[in-house]
């Protein structure tokens, strides 16, 4: 028994080490000179921890615009996925309208088409709408996800019927029962589609690359191309940038981490 | 508040008619049980009372108002569902106040008015807890206060007592009595277990088939049942049932009768007087209290709860003697009558 257990913990911390090697890789090597980066053999740690790589790399671009950007981005398309995704969840989860059926599978049937095939359409719909560089092409194809709607939808499905007469009969209107009873009681997984949603759309690369082309609109991950130059790759300055670009996200997901694994793991309350 | 149905009847989408012809006055600030067995149409009478499904004909009155096409928030109805139907992310206290916040009721007096509810239900001292900390007998008296929040026109109770264990039920059937009365509201509540409604119900509705078999006192209900089903489901233990043809030589018994329901305490010592059944004794167990005797009549089983040790006659007392139709209707017995 005991040494199951002890095996159990090795498997654990390898797999745990294993994830972990690529973040200690980048911190280690934004320390390093470009020579001691590109060395074989590696070095683990760098024999003179070079400081000056990440003022290097923070005025490489215009990080600052960057962030904002992200940070705008982030929010704005978390925030109306939430909201659009919840008033559909509760409309699929609680309410009887005609077609219904047929609506939500055609919407599953969204979720076969490859994200890669709608690059070039939304690209023409909104050049066409003469949005492209602005926060609208940036926010706008994103406030929509069926995935977001489908999870949230078996979430509140969960919520017993008799729970939502109980709330009519209280005098409690549609809104009310959804924003009074249903949300607070999915709230980790409302937590973990937002979470997704944000951690999703701050690393997104392709999308704001293809829709932006000034600096004044590019998003982070856009910013790290910055060190691409005709010599290759200054890999010290990017894995500094890269660094300061994935902190906040690890810091949200070690704050909000119980929510998270809540979410996935249980979409339902006791009845 | 008294509830008229006035020719009430309800038919599902796919067409079956499932309440025929539902035509009763429950009467104001009483207790009343709707029994019956599953699918016997008791949740559904109750719901057509509540507004949370529409008749598909005739009308509903509540006092002088006709309701029919209002629903159940109009109709000021306070539920109590069978699991409770708690809000889980509230506490108690919060729970009980919700109805009343939807009704825009000023703080001071939804709360106030919450903890006299909490005080009479008694989870007063429960107000800071969520329901799942809660036993299932405390969610039920939320649930019943918070039904009682908004000073309802009728309180509607769905199987109640169903989710609890035995020695709650038999509490919590008094509580639900004893607040009926503290408050006066006229009470509705779903039950297809016969004493829970003949312990507590000033009234009871028995349904079978969408139709309502007798709609009376408990005690009239058990004594003087219109039909062989009221027989057989009111009663601890069940009425004894017997073909005709197996009495006429001891009886006499309308024409056309076919059974003969006979109440277990209605076989007693042979007295005079009274007719003379020839049985034989099977066996006679007794419990603390309880007594029962399995006494065999020809080839018929009889239970009594009367009597205490091996006979070869008894009597029947007449109060607990009837006789009904093949098609389970109740025929009078003429006991002064001749035997042929």
């Amino acid at each position: 028994m005991q040494s199951k257990k002890i095996l159990v913990y090795i498997l654990l911390v390898l797999g745990a080490l294993t994830m972990l090697l690529p973040f200690f890789w980048m911190v280690s090597t934004a320390f390093k000179t470009g020579f001691e980066a590109l060395q074989t053999p590696p070095t683990w740690l760098p024999k003179h921890f070079q400081w000056g790589n990440w003022v290097r790399a923070w005025q490489a671009a215009p990080f600052a615009t960057y962030l904002i950007n992200s940070v705008v981005v982030s929010l704005a398309t978390t925030l109306g996925q939430l909201v659009t995704s919840i008033l559909a969840a509760f409309a699929f989860a609680k309410l009887n309208f005609s077609g219904k059926k047929v609506l939500f599978t055609i919407l599953l049937a969204t979720m076969m088409v490859p994200g890669e095939m709608l690059i070039i359409p939304n690209f023409v719909t909104l050049s066409e709408l003469h949005l492209v560089n602005t926060y609208g092409a940036l926010i706008v194809p994103w406030l929509a996800s069926f995935f977001a709607v489908f999870t949230l939808r078996q979430s509140f499905a969960s919520v017993p019927d008799q729970l939502y007469y109980a709330a009519r009969l209280d005098g409690a209107s549609d809104w009310q029962f959804l924003w009074r009873v249903l949300v607070p009681n999915a709230k980790s997984t409302i937590t973990a589609i937002g979470l997704l949603q944000i951690i999703g759309s701050w690393n997104s690369f392709m999308w704001p690359l293809i829709v932006t082309n000034t600096e004044k609109m590019r998003t982070l991950p856009v910013g790290l191309q910055a060190f691409s130059s005709d010599s290759g790759v200054q890999y010290p300055e990017l894995m500094a940038a890269s660094t300061f670009v994935i902190l906040p996200m690890v810091v949200m997901y070690l704050l909000l981490n119980k929510y998270v694994v809540a979410g996935i793991s249980n979409t339902g309350i006791k009845g | 508040m008294n509830v008229r149905f006035e020719h009430v009847t309800l038919t599902y989408n796919n067409g079956v008619e499932v309440l025929h012809d539902m035509d009763f006055e429950l009467p104001d600030g009483e207790l009343i049980a709707l029994l019956g067995p599953s699918g016997g149409g008791k949740s559904t009478t109750l719901n057509l009372v509540s507004g949370l499904l529409r008749a598909t004909t005739g009308k509903i009155f509540f006092g002088d108002d006709e309701v029919t096409e209002k629903d159940a928030l109009q109709r000021g109805v306070g539920m109590v569902f069978q699991n409770y139907a708690l809000y889980p992310h509230m506490t108690v206290l919060e729970n009980i106040v919700f109805p009343m916040k939807m009704a825009k009721v000023t703080k001071d007096v939804r709360n106030e008015r919450a903890r006299a509810l909490a005080k009479l239900v008694r989870v007063d001292d429960q107000l800071n807890k969520k329901p799942g900390a809660l036993s299932g007998g405390q969610q039920q008296r939320v649930a019943i206060a918070r039904a009682l929040a908004k000073n309802p026109s009728v309180l509607l109770l769905d199987e109640p007592l169903s989710n609890l264990d035995a020695r709650l039920r038999v509490e919590m059937r008094e509580e639900i009595r004893r607040i009926q009365q503290a408050t006066g509201v006229t009470t509705i509540f779903v039950t297809h277990d016969q004493s829970e409604a003949m312990h507590v119900a000033d009234k009871i509705m028995v349904l079978n088939d969408g139709v309502i078999q007798q709609f009376d006192s408990p005690q009239s209900l058990y004594q003087n049942p219109q039909n062989q089903f009221v027989a057989r489901f009111i009663g601890e233990p069940v009425i004894n049932e017997v073909p005709a043809t197996a009495l006429r030589e001891h009886l006499v018994l309308p024409a056309t009768a076919v059974t003969v329901g006979i109440r277990p305490e209605a076989i007693k010592s042979p007295v005079m007087d009274a007719p003379v059944l020839p049985v034989t004794a099977e066996r006679i167990q007794a419990f603390g209290r309880d007594r029962q005797a399995t006494l065999r009549l020809g080839d018929y089983r009889l239970v009594t709860t009367e009597i205490i040790e091996a006979v070869d006659q008894v009597s029947l007392d007449r109060t607990g003697v009837y006789a009904f139709n093949a098609a389970g209707e109740r025929l009078p017995i003429d006991w002064d009558g001749k035997r042929a």
